[in-house]
């Protein structure tokens, strides 16, 4: 498959492009307020969602741009304060991605195309809104493009990209609807409503009073905000036809931002459903999900088992609301932000083996018995796509499995292997799911060339870590491998045991994990149990810093074969056969400046260790799942600000 | 102040909207919530509406008026009403009639809590405040939990086990070790450390610290050399953390080993203002130790004793029963001395059973914890806790001069039945009206309460 092929694919997917009225409300707001009288137009990014050829534009805001009107190859678009906005829009809603951008004026001109190259950067398939903020005829004076390369009839003229016309349509949600209403009424020059005023609401026959500060908190989609914005000339109580018990509870939340105890009245299934019809299922999030998640002070808070074949193979979970997605029997469970259950989806596969969430509601499977990758739509539980791993000039690629799979921006990272051990990590285009090229094939002969049995995508440098372990009667044997997938070349890498210069050899790693966050790679020892650390920026021959473990009560351990490591909130979980450890860094001064002094303490207590050895590890929202082998179920590990005091009394 | 009662009261009953809720309530209620209070501000405000749950400010508003939660309170959890009463600003009124030292009891104390604690670490040491927060060191780690036992928080330090604790205010403390360099003052709500106070030894090797004591002003920390053979106890202001003045410094000279032996425990003696400074010493044979009285003004001390014969395993002062207690090592029965009429070795009368002190070398008393508190003394001995107290002979007690009677010591073991026994007790400390108790090889610390009302 050669490059022209795959862009044309890769641009296809885009059929249609829905605008909420919010947006479009913002983009003529943007250019009243910054443009107006100018001449000039006004330039923002668009955040939304993309699913299955549907490009949702759900909110939007302005970057500062400017453009020299005589020659347009000179433009300025500062991408520093749309990436600090983004990471700001990010933490008000995770789901939210850049979708594409916005320009005002009434048709494209000449550096659009440049402009639009810029946003491949952030989103792999950008979409181009532009509107007519004074429009002259009737309909929708919007259009919306995407870009596609256009194939030359010579090969020897330059490739260049154009832009292609996309059908759009308006929508908004319910609520939304309310609030464009509401704020188009401001705009018709109607009095602002005084914050501190006082609003009464009846509801279901109880009466509350409040301020509109308290009742707006829930933000404009809320429909507390959307009932709240009336004429103030109506004195009459508001009436919700609701539970009035639960509205106190939500009330309180509103006003304290924290849950009351009269909350654990209610389910919390009732309560996130209630707060999802008021429009503040922000808030209830907020203040339901656990404290920062510290290895040193954390218990058990429940065990996650799924009704049948609760032996969970594998299972991964969101890093942004600690919601998890556990495979077991070859069906797929998800567990929700508070971790009830949503769905379980029954896949064709008996065993699955691998899992990953390529976007919040695709997960790409594999299993060691079963080929190919498979991507699962879970909400609409249907398989979308299989891609298997075939090779027209070598005919001995057949059959095979996956190991595992890492999620990139763009493209996913699959390691495959064959019957004959011949393995590959093969990129997938997220957009087309289709083989896009190779990464690291190898024969699968020894050690040194097995299959990545971990991978794991590291976003800063863009880079991609692979690791292999095998064990046998000399030890442990395996190699860290990190892959340019711009390049296809190793960047760097280890092989253990390695040449004996180390002062630790024959005390090869076991497992080995990436702290993305602070770039540091942490391996465990296989023989002596330490922790190694190699700073990602400065990796050598031998680049280890071997931990110093001070606690006295850790002495001693009997160290079994079963090793685990994972990184999670700058603190390395270190599972030994039953035990769970935590590695956490000491600050040493308030400035945060440290020499990264790690300590280690178990997390769990004895009881804890004699359920089974661990046999994953995996950190999402403030919570950390830790699965066991043959043991039912995945426990759930949080810290709390609660004491958690037994009374005896 | 209008004189006729029925026509005028509307100046003084004060109406306030919560939440859609009406209240009529007086001025002076609303005064008793202190003038920093939301509460008393609204007395004289005429925006009389609060954005607050109408119920939650019921219960508040009752416990203005009585001084008591009302029962009703127990339909919220304690969390909920000390949030609502930060948002008003009286939370020192809830704490001060729910967590007041004035309400211990010592023979109405509970077991009430068990706090459990998470990993694996046992609790080395444990430091309270006056209003009942506790700080528990177990392993590198120090938890801390409020006043009324809900809330926690967890922090590392640098440390790998943590001898010595000491809380300066509600979120500082000052805490040390014998296998670590330097007294460190750590900040407890972000984990970071304040300042290290390093003592400068002539042989210029580590300073362990091995006791911290406070007088409310000055801080007292007993250093020893890390290469064993100096000591010191360094006076600091509490606030500054300045050096004040040092007590000391102890050396080795030759084969004098008891003049180098660190104080493990400090107390302020404040009736007599003076520090009580205890250290010991262990070999294969005997145990010896000295208890010193120090005057902090003049840096002299005032009164030594070397224990040789049934050495103490702990020390505790007492102001209030105006004497110095300690356990003894072999007998493992307790010891006073009156703070008038101190002496040699001799003047210790035993309160227990005297003749196990004289056919003793079994060390019954291994590890025994005494600490004084209000009018008692408490000594852990194995899983229980005896409670001493004086009884005071009425008629007695007005001898004055030098001729004091024998007093009068009663024990008691604390707790019913189900609360005996168990693991040895490591630490008995004291704060609000609760004690708390940690044991060897269990990581929880129980918490033993006089009850009071509304909880």
């Amino acid at each position: 498959m050669d490059a022209i092929q795959t862009q044309q694919i890769s641009a296809k997917p885009i059929e249609k492009v829905i605008l909420h009225r919010l947006v479009l409300l913002s983009i003529v707001d943007n250019f009243n307020r910054a443009a107006k009288d100018t001449g000039k137009r006004v330039v923002g990014v668009l955040l939304g969602n993309y699913f299955r050829g549907t490009v949702d534009v759900s909110n939007s805001y302005a970057v500062p741009f400017e453009e020299d009107d005589k020659d347009p190859s000179i433009w300025f678009l500062d991408h520093n304060y749309h990436e600090s906005m983004f990471s700001m829009f990010k933490r008000i809603n995770a789901k939210e991605h850049v979708v594409g951008w916005y320009s005002t004026g009434s048709k494209l001109r000449e550096n659009d195309i440049d402009i639009h190259q810029l946003f491949h950067n952030y989103v792999p398939n950008p979409v181009m809104v532009i509107t007519d903020v004074q429009p002259k005829g009737l309909g929708i004076p919007t259009k919306a493009y995407y870009d596609v390369e256009e194939v030359k009839e010579t090969a020897t003229q330059k490739r260049q990209k154009v832009f292609v016309h996309v059908p759009l349509e308006m929508a908004a949600h319910e609520v939304e609807e309310i609030g464009v209403d509401h704020l188009l009424r401001d705009v018709k020059d109607t009095p602002e409503p005084h914050n501190s005023d006082r609003i009464k609401l009846n509801v279901g026959g109880k009466l509350f009073e409040t301020t509109m500060l308290t009742i707006q908190s829930g933000g404009p989609d809320s429909l507390l905000y959307a009932l709240s914005n009336r004429p103030s000339d109506d004195l009459n109580p508001i009436f919700i036809d609701r539970d009035p018990d639960i509205f106190s509870v939500l009330l309180y939340l509103l006003r304290s931002n924290r849950l009351p105890s009269t909350a654990s009245r209610f389910s919390k299934q009732e309560l996130a459903e209630e707060a999802l019809y008021y429009g503040i299922e922000m808030q209830l999030k907020k203040a339901m999900s656990p404290p920062p998640l510290q290895g040193i002070d954390a218990s058990v808070v429940s065990t996650i088992r799924p009704a049948a074949d609760a032996l969970p193979s594998t299972f991964t979970a969101s890093a942004d609301d600690g919601s998890l997605w556990i495979a077991h029997g070859g069906q797929i469970s998800i567990y929700d932000w508070n971790l009830s259950h949503s769905v379980t989806l029954r896949t064709h596969l008996e065993d699955i083996t691998s899992i990953c969430r390529v976007w919040p509601e695709v997960a790409a499977i594999g299993s060691n018995n079963s080929s190919g990758i498979h991507f699962y739509n879970l909400s609409s539980a249907r398989l979308l796509a299989s891609t298997h791993w075939r090779d027209p000039s070598d005919p001995r690629i057949y059959k095979a499995t996956v190991q595992a799979i890492a999620d990139a921006p763009s493209s996913i990272f699959a390691s495959f292997i064959c019957p004959h051990k011949e393995n590959s990590i093969l990129l997938i285009d997220k957009s087309t799911l289709q083989i896009s090229s190779e990464l690291g094939r190898q024969s699968g002969g020894s050690s040194k060339n097995m299959v990545p049995e971990k991978l794991t995508w590291i976003p800063t440098t863009g880079t991609i870590l692979g690791s292999a372990v095998t064990c046998g009667a000399f030890g442990y044997s395996g190699y860290i491998r990190l892959w340019d997938p711009r390049s296809g070349n190793v960047v760097w890498e280890t092989n253990e045991p390695g040449a004996g210069r180390s002062s630790r050899f024959g005390d090869s790693f076991a497992d080995v994990d990436v702290d993305v966050d602070s770039l540091a790679l942490f391996k465990i020892c296989s023989k002596s149990g330490d922790l190694g650390m190699a700073d990602l920026r400065n990796l050598g021959a031998d680049p280890w810093v071997y931990m110093e473990d001070k606690n006295p009560s850790m002495r001693n351990n009997s160290d079994g074969e079963n090793k685990l490591i994972h990184c999670y909130k700058n603190q390395v979980f270190v599972g030994r056969e039953g035990s769970l450890e935590v590695w956490s860094r000491v600050e040493d001064t308030n400035n945060g400046l440290s020499e990264g002094l790690y300590r280690r303490n178990f997390v769990d207590k004895v009881e804890d260790s004699e359920k089974g050895v661990i046999s994953r590890i995996e950190g999402g929202g403030n919570r950390l799942f830790v699965s066991r082998e043959n043991v039912e179920g995945i426990e759930v590990w949080e810290s709390s600000y609660l004491s958690g005091a037994i009374s005896v009394l | 102040m209008p004189s006729i009662p029925n026509s005028m009261p509307d100046s003084n009953i004060v109406t306030i909207d919560v939440g859609g809720q009406i209240f009529q309530t007086t001025k002076q209620t609303l005064a008793l919530a202190g003038p920093k209070s939301l509460l008393s501000q609204l007395a004289d405000s005429t925006h009389r509406f609060i954005d607050r749950d109408p119920e939650l400010f019921s219960i508040l508003l009752s416990f203005l008026r009585t001084g008591n939660l009302p029962s009703k309170a127990k339909a919220f959890d304690v969390e909920d009403l000390i949030e609502e009463s930060k948002f008003f600003n009286i939370e020192s009124l809830l704490i001060n009639s729910h967590s007041n030292p004035s309400q211990f009891d010592a023979f109405n104390l509970d077991k009430a809590l068990f706090l459990p604690l998470n990993g694996r670490d046992s609790p080395s040491t444990i430091a309270t405040s006056n209003i009942g927060t506790l700080h528990v060191c177990h392993g590198s780690k120090i938890t801390s939990f409020d006043w009324s036992m809900r809330k926690k928080s967890t922090i590392l330090t640098q440390f790998s086990a943590i001898d010595s604790l000491l809380a300066l205010t509600p979120t500082v403390a000052a805490a040390g070790a014998t296998d670590f360099s330097g007294l460190q003052v750590l900040d407890l709500e972000h984990g970071y450390v304040k300042e290290t106070l390093d003592w400068e030894n002539v042989t210029r090797s580590s300073s362990n610290v091995q006791a911290i004591g406070s007088s409310g002003e000055l801080l007292f920390v007993s250093f020893e050399s890390g290469r064993r053979n100096s000591n010191s106890i360094m006076v600091y202001d509490s606030n500054s953390l300045k050096p004040v003045t040092e007590l000391g410094p102890y050396e080795i000279y030759g084969a004098d080993i008891d003049s180098a032996i660190p104080a493990t425990k400090l107390r302020w003696v404040s009736g007599h203002n003076l520090l009580m400074a205890s250290g010991s010493h262990s070999d294969i044979s005997k145990t010896s130790g000295n208890i010193k009285l120090w005057d902090i003004r003049s840096g002299n001390v005032v009164w030594e004793i070397k224990d040789v014969v049934d050495c103490f395993s702990d020390v505790a002062v007492s102001d209030y029963l105006s004497g110095i207690f300690k356990v003894g090592i072999n007998s493992g029965e307790v010891y006073y001395m009156d703070l008038r009429k101190m002496g040699d070795a001799s003047a210790w009368v035993c309160l227990g059973d005297g003749r196990r002190m004289l056919n003793g070398k079994k060390k019954e008393g291994f590890g025994c914890k005494i600490e004084s508190h209000a009018s008692q003394v408490f000594c852990g001995k194995g899983g229980d806790i005896e409670l001493w107290s004086e009884i005071v002979m009425g008629s007695k007690k007005s001898n004055e001069g030098g001729l004091l009677e024998d007093r009068v010591f009663r024990k008691n073991l604390m707790g019913r039945v189900k609360d005996m026994g168990g693991s040895r007790i490591t630490n008995l400390a004291f704060g609000g009206n609760k004690m708390f108790v940690t044991r060897n090889g269990q990581q929880t610390v129980e918490v033993w309460q006089s009850s009071c009302h509304g909880f």
